[in-house]
């Protein structure tokens, strides 16, 4: 709008053109032609603005309907106007429609996003430029509970590792993946790859811990079975080269290192054997299931050790209900598991003592136990004595010709026929291994076996 | 400080920050792969370590050079410039680690032309634990954790009986047999080699936990639970 200093200026000039007109034509017809110009102006200036605020009220309208849009309020309706300023109006719904529709996808977008993120197994964080933590997902919380607490740190600081930082921040200066191990509070063991990614980095935590751990319990055992196998083959190297040396010359000498060549090549077979089996556990075959009447297998099996355990001077025993139910499953493990136990029995037990073998019914199928009068089994090795190799007293169990894996393999065996063994004993007193068997399926409660494999952990 | 320039001197912190870890990085593996070179009887690997002590002097002289730039063009103040100069010297003490750990795979160089003493169970014990307080000192370090720092301090105590224990045992064997005398000594010393990586492990825990309470321990025994000497 022209401004009114400037608008009364540009009338004074003409009016003041006029005055000068009139005074110099100085008549009556001067005069009534002066009103009349003077009247005419004052309609012209007059019509003039009212026709300047009628053309302006829709664009004021306009501007007021936008403002409103603007500040994101619903806006008041505009009057149908003329055509250019409803056509205007009509251009800004529609910019505002577009918007309001490219937000909506955004938003699923990113509500999208935020949902892989939450139900991600990975912690992931997300590191910006200025080296501090921008975004987390609460798998990362979970895994790495000081995040919590902190607001922006770093990633050194969220993890309390010095490693995981350094990975961050060569990620985000050499522009290659990094990688980083970190062991949580809680016990955790986490892989840690750091990605360059918009001149931050994007974090990601991998929880490795079962993995890593069956990595550790192999290591292990292949230690372990490595030691065990080089003891006999060393003392049975040694053996033969002494005789070969010219100790066949000596007749107590040869006979003493033949008596140790023996020996260890049994014990050598005895682990080998052990190891086989444990590994053919292992590799899943499944089971036979074949009607197997235990009491007789007890009764085959005490027999074949009733000389061992003469010799020993221990008294063996079975007892088996007289109601026992049919029983499914695989003779060799059954003989197998009874074997083990037996031996370890006897192997335990002092002169004079006694070790009876029960079969009995229960409620689920049936119970085995074999029970001793022998040294027992303190508690603190109780729930490690079925691990590979684990033994109380090392050297007593090597000097009787253990391998170290036989409780493990009966253990095995035990699970491979969907059952489970468990001990108690006293130190001094003596120890009770009960192996339970569930019964067939169409009896008794709960019945039912398993015949495939679980490869167990120890 | 103008929101600009301190952004950049931001920037330059953890620059140094990262070189000072990534260094550590290399001392821990030093001392790590020497004492490997020790159990598997692997002179290569020793050898590796042994050249591997250029790259830690490199760091050192790097990053002496970066902070003193860094003090020139910024002119920090207060916790930065404490900041700078706890850097500066832990920086020296890893430097010193890793000569440490090149003179432990010297001495392994030497050691694996024999036949071993004896089964190693105290050293490798021993180089793990200090390998663990240089990392624990460091994360301590990252996540500004005094009681931290104080905790792997304490550490160091047992890391010097250890070392008695190691060279009591080793005496025994030498007076034992005139043989063993050379390779006893040798072991002595890398003992001695892993006391002192466990006192400058030390060291680095001290100047972090100035860094964080502002309050110089170095010297205090008390606060830090030791006993004497």
């Amino acid at each position: 709008m022209e401004s009114a200093p400037r608008l009364a200026a540009a009338l004074l000039v003409p009016v003041a053109v006029a005055l000068a007109v009139v005074a110099a034509l100085g008549d009556a017809t001067a005069a009534h032609l002066a009103h009349a110009g003077g009247i005419g102006v004052v309609a012209a200036i007059v019509a003039g603005r009212l026709l300047a605020r009628a053309a302006h009220r829709p664009l004021h309208a306009l501007r007021t309907h936008l403002e409103a849009v603007g500040r994101g309020e619903s806006p008041p309706s505009l009057p149908p106007s003329s055509g250019e300023a409803a056509e205007i109006a009509a251009c800004a719904a529609r910019l505002c429609r577009t918007h309001e529709e490219r937000e909506a996808t955004l938003q699923r977008e990113r509500d999208a996003l935020a949902q892989v993120l939450d139900r991600m197994a990975e912690g992931v964080m997300v590191v910006a430029r200025d080296g501090r933590v921008a975004r987390t997902n609460p798998a990362i919380e979970r895994l790495v509970p000081r995040l919590a607490d902190e607001s922006q740190p770093t990633p050194g600081e969220a993890t309390g590792s010095h490693e995981v930082q350094l990975a961050c921040s060569r990620a985000i200066t050499t522009g290659q993946v990094q990688e980083a191990r970190l062991t949580t509070d809680g016990g955790r063991t986490l892989l840690v790859t750091a990605a360059p990614a918009g001149g931050g980095a994007v974090v990601v935590f991998h929880d490795i811990t079962e993995m890593h751990r069956a990595l550790e319990v192999r290591r292990d055992f292949v230690a372990n079975a490595s030691h065990e196998l080089k003891t006999p083959v060393a003392a049975i190297l040694g053996g033969a080269e002494t005789l070969a040396n010219g100790g066949l010359a000596d007749p107590v000498a040869a006979a003493r290192f033949t008596d140790t060549i023996h020996r260890h090549a049994k014990r050598l077979a005895r682990l080998i054997d052990d190891l086989l089996a444990l590994s053919r556990l292992e590799a899943g075959t499944t089971v036979e299931r074949r009607p197997v009447a235990l009491a007789e297998v007890v009764a085959e099996v005490c027999d074949l050790m009733e000389e061992p355990f003469r010799t020993a001077g221990v008294a063996l025993t079975w007892h088996a209900d007289p109601d026992l139910p049919p029983w499914r499953g695989d003779r060799r493990s059954v003989e197998e598991i009874l074997t083990n136990l037996l031996d370890n029995a006897r192997a335990y037990t002092p002169k004079g003592g006694e070790v009876e073998v029960r079969v009995t019914r229960t409620a689920d199928g049936l119970a085995l136990a074999v029970g001793d009068t022998g040294i027992g089994i303190g508690a603190d090795h109780l729930d490690r004595i079925f691990e590979r190799f684990y033994r109380v007293d090392p050297a007593r169990s090597r000097a009787a010709g253990g391998t170290g894996l036989g409780l493990a393999l009966v253990k095995h065996l035990v699970e491979s026929l969907g059952g489970r063994i468990e001990v108690a004993s006293e130190v001094g007193v003596g120890s009770t291994f009960t192996v339970e068997l569930p019964g067939d399926e169409g009896w008794g409660v709960g019945g039912g076996g398993r015949t495939a494999l679980r490869a167990e952990r120890m | 400080m103008s929101p600009h320039l301190r952004h950049r001197l931001d920037d330059d912190l953890r620059a140094l920050s990262d070189d000072l870890l990534a260094m550590g990085a290399v001392a821990r593996k030093m001392i790590h792969d020497a004492l490997d070179a020790l159990v598997r009887r692997d002179s290569d690997l020793a050898r590796a370590v042994i050249a591997r002590d250029k790259e830690v002097d490199r760091l050192d002289t790097d990053l002496d050079a970066k902070a003193v730039e860094m003090i020139l063009r910024h002119q920090p103040m207060g916790s930065d410039l404490r900041y700078i100069i706890g850097v500066i010297e832990m920086v020296t003490d890893l430097e010193r680690i890793g000569d440490e750990a090149k003179n432990i795979a010297e001495r392994v160089v030497v050691l694996n032309e024999e036949a071993p003493l004896k089964p190693y169970i105290d050293l490798p014990s021993m180089a793990a634990t200090v390998e663990r307080m240089v990392g624990a000192a460091l994360d301590c370090l990252v996540r500004r954790d005094a009681d931290g720092a104080l905790a792997v301090i304490r550490e160091d105590d047992a890391v010097d009986a250890l070392q008695d224990q190691v060279q009591r045992e080793l005496l025994t064997y030498m007076l034992d047999d005139k043989g063993a005398i050379t390779r006893g000594l040798h072991l002595t010393f890398l003992a001695a080699h892993l006391e002192r990586i466990g006192d400058h492990a030390t060291n680095i825990a001290e100047t972090t936990y100035f860094l964080v309470k502002g309050q110089n321990i170095r010297h205090t025994d008390g606060l830090r639970g030791k006993g004497s000497g």
